[in-house]
């Protein structure tokens, strides 16, 4: 089995590498460090971010291989995608300039499409915080958790030996808000509590430290980011959400605005399709 | 695996992919795009067009908008009859309340516009072995910035090169002292606290340095502050708590009625129309369309009277959230100080005491000795010129520059007549936080002289010798030592802040000649103790949170009657989960000393937690978290920052601890007057209502028409309203607790007041002012449709004047909840005479202005059948002023 680092030779795509070689070592999967050809490249950047990336490797005693393709990107990774038995594709992105708004990045591109991988997307906001991940974020809507998204992220805490909280936020409008007791409100993330309790209990057997906290607002993505400020989070992963074919073109959707913001590096997962 | 600040230069540059040269300009590019330009995230679009649309869609507009849909329809099918008019003045009510409902929400925050402030426009870096200057936007990781005295800081990043490099970085910390950067990070684990870091958003005081950028925009430590500002979800406000709950309830008891009435019309065989004309009416009278607008106006008056009162508001919700503050966590410095530090006493190292009388800055003062002898005063004089000389400070015409510590120096000099010698400053070592002193050096002719100031922990050791009382210097024994550590102890236990004053011959600190020590202190402010006391007498807790230790805070906290079970220090409160500091917030009174700006928020946030209304005083940038987060967030006029007094939502413009109370009377104020004039809007839709179940159930022509009823609503009601909310103080309004959030402004007394006491009343004047016309002038019972319209329209007028006059004085009895209005004043509120006169002149229009006439339906009546009208306002008045004597009676009973 693989897990592959998709690599630019740009300093966020070896931070991805890292993340990647981390959950490789968990498993004692081959990390696969893979380059796309094209015009533009700069190939002597790219062979050394991977000489970086195998040097690491070595640390962990990870297996790792390099691969070049060539053709269109997304199609030469899909393809090698489906000759190889892949666990996961790391890939780092980019902000969305304005000069390149129509432009999409490769991880947008690879987002939209049904992988038979997983595929995680990391924005790298501190190139350092993969050296120092000492505690991992999974913000969710109310209880909402699928089982790959919680493998994903009790790997990764594994994987880094990471204290982790799940942050439970619960969409509510202000009037609610105003209405709302401390009981009715004790009783709400109580319930919450309960559906989480299998998940509470795994990493419990993993010996992962977990938190779960909860937060009842109107505006997610500014409580999400507000939570980032006050506490010291070095790795948030968030469930990514595949974009619609009619983009919202006026109005940042929450998952851009959050992946935008964010203070701390994040990965977004996109589990594979199918079983 | 290390942090960036405890990497080697090598392996820092390694993991940046940088080098000292610089980054090259095609990684610059890529990295932009990579990590994004070095800017603060603003806050997510908000679109105004769509947030004014929105005010249009809650409940109120909803119903109204339905209802002035039916009258178009209603026209349609039946036209003439006016109900277009009543269409348009429907929606007209619909767009004032709309836009005075928006107009509250727009007032958007613009703290991240001064924290941008805070970032410069142009760096210098270092790019492919060049000096550039750039855009701070355009700084990515790995860039490599060339520092200088007075430059703004664009981003994080670790110091490559260090020459006397002083930073302050009061926008992070809060301290404002100059701290020195070297090219170790020290004992430090978080990245705030490694001394080889610079920081976006602070600024280089002296020296001069080189950097590599680590991180930028939302990712810098400033970047967090600013998130922490723009992301704080404020807690509603009371007021917005009770419009929600106050619209809902006349909403649905509108929608109620108008349902059971229209119901009760198509089965009782009035048909669609007349059913549908009936919902509407009931609706419409239910709903107290000049509700809204007249809380936005009396809140605006409000805050008029509170800004005279130096208490200046930003968000208007906030005035009523005042009258229900439990707890106030207040600053010490400058709050409930003078922030004038005044020298108090002096101990010279002869062995004698001398206290200096006056406070503050400018205050004549005269010096005594306990002991003095024939050098007492030449070393009183050594002393005081040692400090005016090693002092930055001065006080001039002009006015005062400097710190507050120098200034009281500088200021007791003045008071002993000294001025400094001619001498040349040829050299000055900085105070910094390390140091805990500073020095100056000076030439006098040939002599070189030092003078020194610091704390006496520091500084004593350095000093080899004293001046002794025969006015020589004698060196320093243990006894001596100790006896002046004895009385430096003694004058901090008094709460004095103490200083140690030396001078020597070298240009080096060492070795030095003890002149003395002077105790400052900063005074509490005039009238603050009578403030804490009017809190304690209104049931609000005062809380101190202060920087300075807790021995100081504690004796000012003594001398202004601030009583607290507790004293907590900063790195006490670090190490305390939120639970345990909830815990002890719930039972206890808590003096927080040495406290850190960035801890407030995590005490307004256990504080709200334990269901405290808090009010929060702060000045730094960093107190903008906890101003947003706390209930009132209060900033300080005079030394507050921007970035404070944008997120916050009053600012006091003289600093002053007393105006905030003056602040929290004034919201109590308000919150009683909503009660009021609530109340008196109440007793109107009584009147508007009655008339139509009447006509419903019995065979009467119709009293009331519903332009009538929005005639009432939206025009006489409003000015007596207003002046109802800007009405003063009531005598008891400190003495009550504070109002609980669970209080409700639309409670069973404001119902029972209003609908079924003096709402009753105005309906009894209504109807029989229009039964008694209609009966005077020859109807019958039973006769539904009158053959002469005008008639039909004078008994309408008169209903209208019932309700109206009523109304008059209705506004009158209800200028006090509790006590007589005699015991007010007649022209103790001009506002309400103005209003009453404005009615009056309303009245003499619905009477006698063709135009008015035409448009409210109403008609002329002689003046000799008016006095029908009479009775009925007296009742009221009387009525009212008699319940409330019974109340004051039952009260006092109660309490004795």
């Amino acid at each position: 089995m693989k897990v592959i680092a998709a690599m630019n030779g740009l300093v966020s795509s070896d931070v991805a590498a890292l993340y990647a070689l981390r959950y490789a070592a968990l498993f004692d999967y081959t990390l696969c460090l893979l380059h796309v050809l094209n015009p533009s490249d700069r190939r002597e950047e790219v062979e050394l971010s991977m000489t970086i990336a195998e040097e690491a490797a070595l640390h962990y005693r990870v297996k790792t291989e390099r691969v070049f393709l060539t053709g269109e990107p997304v199609e030469a990774i899909r393809k090698y995608l489906a000759a190889t038995r892949t666990d996961t594709l790391f890939c780092s992105t980019r902000m969305r300039a304005q000069k390149r708004f129509f432009q999409n990045s490769l991880s947008e591109k690879l987002s939209r499409l049904s992988l038979p991988v997983n595929l995680a997307v990391v924005r790298v906001v501190h190139v350092n915080a993969v050296f120092v991940t000492e505690n991992i974020l999974l913000p969710i809507r109310e209880d909402r958790l699928s089982v790959r998204k919680f493998t994903f992220f009790s790997s990764l805490a594994k994987a880094f030996g990471a204290a982790t909280e799940i942050y439970s936020i619960h969409p509510t409008g202000r009037g609610r808000l105003a209405a709302m007791d401390t009981h009715t409100a004790r009783m709400l993330f109580q319930k919450i509590n309960t559906s989480l309790s299998h998940y509470a209990n795994t990493m419990k057997l993993l010996d992962i430290p977990l938190a779960i906290k909860h937060a009842l607002t109107s505006r997610e993505v500014d409580q999400i980011l507000h939570h980032l400020s006050r506490h010291d989070f070095q790795l948030m992963i968030i469930g990514g959400r595949r974009p619609s074919a009619f983009p919202e073109f006026f109005r940042e959707n929450p998952m851009e605005r959050l992946f935008r913001h964010t203070q701390v590096n994040t990965i977004a997962f996109y589990a594979r399709e199918g079983k | 695996m290390s942090q960036l600040f405890d990497l080697d230069r090598q392996d820092l540059f390694r993991r940046l992919k940088t080098s000292e040269k610089g980054l090259g300009p095609d990684q610059v590019a890529r990295r932009l795009v990579e990590f994004g330009p070095n800017e603060l995230a603003t806050a997510a679009r908000k679109n105004y067009l769509l947030a004014y649309l929105g005010q249009y869609c809650n409940f109120f507009s909803i119903l109204l908008e339905v209802a002035a849909l039916l009258s178009f329809i209603a026209d349609h099918y039946d036209q003439g009859q006016g109900y277009n008019i009543l269409g348009y003045a429907i929606l007209g009510a619909v767009i004032i309340n709309s836009t005075f409902t928006f107009w509250q929400e727009y007032r958007a925050d613009k703290a991240m516009e001064e924290l941008l402030k805070l970032m410069p426009a142009k760096v210098s870096l270092r790019r492919a072995e060049k000096l550039v200057s750039a855009m701070a936007h355009e700084i990515v990781p790995g860039d490599i910035m060339l520092l200088e005295e007075g430059d703004k800081v664009a981003a994080d990043g670790i110091i490559l090169e260090a020459n006397s490099l002083y930073l302050n970085l009061s926008s992070l910390t809060g301290e404002s002292a100059p701290v020195a950067r070297t090219l170790l990070p020290g004992e430090a684990k978080r990245t705030l606290d490694a001394k080889n870091m610079v920081f976006a958003g602070t600024t280089v005081i002296s020296g001069s340095g080189v950097a590599v950028a680590s991180a930028t925009g939302n990712a810098t430590e400033f970047g967090k502050i600013a998130s922490l500002t723009k992301n704080v979800r404020k807690a509603i406000t009371p007021m917005q708590r009770e419009i929600i709950h106050l619209t809902r309830t006349f909403t649905m008891i509108a929608l109620l009625m108008g349902c059971v009435f229209f119901a009760l019309g198509l089965f009782s065989g009035k048909g669609v129309m007349l059913a549908s004309i009936f919902a509407i009416a009931l609706i419409v009278a239910n709903i107290p369309e000049g509700l809204l607008p007249t809380i936005s106006l009396s809140l605006s008056l409000a805050s008029q009277r509170m800004a005279r009162r130096n208490a200046l508001i930003k968000n208007l919700d906030s005035v009523e959230t005042l009258g229900s503050a439990t707890v106030i966590c207040t600053d010490k410095t400058g709050t409930l100080t003078r922030n004038e530090m005044t020298l108090k006493l002096l101990w010279l190292a002869g062995g004698e005491q001398v206290a200096i009388s006056g406070e503050g800055y400018r205050d004549p003062g005269e010096f005594s000795f306990d002991q003095p002898n024939d050098s007492s005063a030449d070393r009183l004089a050594s002393l005081l010129t040692a400090g005016l000389l090693n002092s930055r400070a001065s006080i001039n015409e002009k006015g005062l520059h400097g710190d507050p510590t120098e200034l009281a120096i500088v200021a007791a000099a003045r008071k002993r007549g000294i001025s400094p010698p001619a001498m040349e400053k040829i050299e000055e070592f900085i105070f910094t936080s390390e140091r805990k002193m500073m020095s100056s050096v000076y030439q006098e002719g040939e002599r070189t002289w030092l003078f020194a100031k610091g704390a006496v922990e520091v500084l004593l050791p350095r000093c080899s010798s004293f001046l002794a009382a025969d006015d020589s210097v004698q060196p320093f024994t243990d006894v001596a030592r100790e006896a002046v550590l004895a009385r430096a102890n003694d004058f901090e236990n008094q709460a004095y802040r103490v200083l140690l004053i030396a001078r020597g011959e070298k240009k080096i600190e060492e070795g030095l000649t003890l002149l003395g020590l002077i105790a400052i202190m900063d005074l509490p402010r005039q009238g603050v103790s009578e403030a804490v006391a009017a809190c304690k007498t209104a049931g609000i807790r005062t809380m101190m949170i202060t920087g300075d230790n807790p021995r100081t805070a504690a004796a000012i906290a003594n001398q202004i009657g601030m009583m607290h079970d507790r004293v907590i220090t900063g790195p006490e409160l670090e190490g305390m989960g939120d639970e345990q500091l909830e815990e002890i917030l719930a039972k206890e009174t808590v003096l927080f000393a040495r406290m850190a700006s960035s801890q407030k928020l995590r005490i307004a946030t256990a504080l709200q937690n334990n269901g405290e209304v808090v009010a929060m005083t702060g000045d730094g940038v960093n107190d903008a978290p906890a101003l947003k987060k706390a209930d009132i967030g209060i900033a300080m006029g005079l030394s507050g920052t921007e970035v404070a007094k944008e997120a916050a939502d009053m600012v006091l413009l003289d600093d002053n601890f007393a105006s905030i109370v003056i602040a929290i009377e004034e919201g109590r104020t308000v919150y009683f007057n909503v009660k009021k004039f609530v109340t008196y809007v109440l007793a109107s839709n009584v009147p508007e209502i009655v008339p139509y179940i009447l006509q419903f159930f019995l065979k009467i022509p119709l009293p009331l028409s519903v332009i009538q009823i929005l005639f009432i609503d939206l025009g006489t009601d409003i000015l007596p309203g207003v002046a109802l909310g800007s009405e003063r103080p009531e005598k008891n309004i400190m003495n009550r607790p504070p109002v609980g959030r669970n209080e409700k402004i639309l409670d069973w007394e404001v119902f029972k007041r209003g609908y079924f006491f003096i709402g009753v009343i105005e309906a009894a004047a209504a109807m029989t002012a229009f039964l008694s016309f209609l009966l005077l002038h020859g109807w019958q019972y039973g006769t539904v449709t009158l053959a002469d319209p005008l008639l039909h329209r004078q008994a309408m007028t008169m209903t209208l004047l019932g309700a109206v006059t009523c109304q008059m004085l209705n506004g009158l009895t209800m200028r006090s909840w509790e006590f007589s209005v005699f015991s007010l004043g007649i022209f103790s509120n001009r506002l309400m005479l103005w209003a009453m006169a404005v009615e009056v002149v309303w009245v003499w229009a619905l009477l006698n202005v063709a135009p008015v006439q035409k448009v409210f339906n109403t008609a002329h009546v002689p003046l000799a059948e008016l006095w029908i009208l009479l009775p009925f306002p007296v009742l009221l008045f009387l009525s009212h002023e008699g319940y409330k004597w019974l109340r004051r009676r039952r009260n006092s009973l109660v309490n004795r």
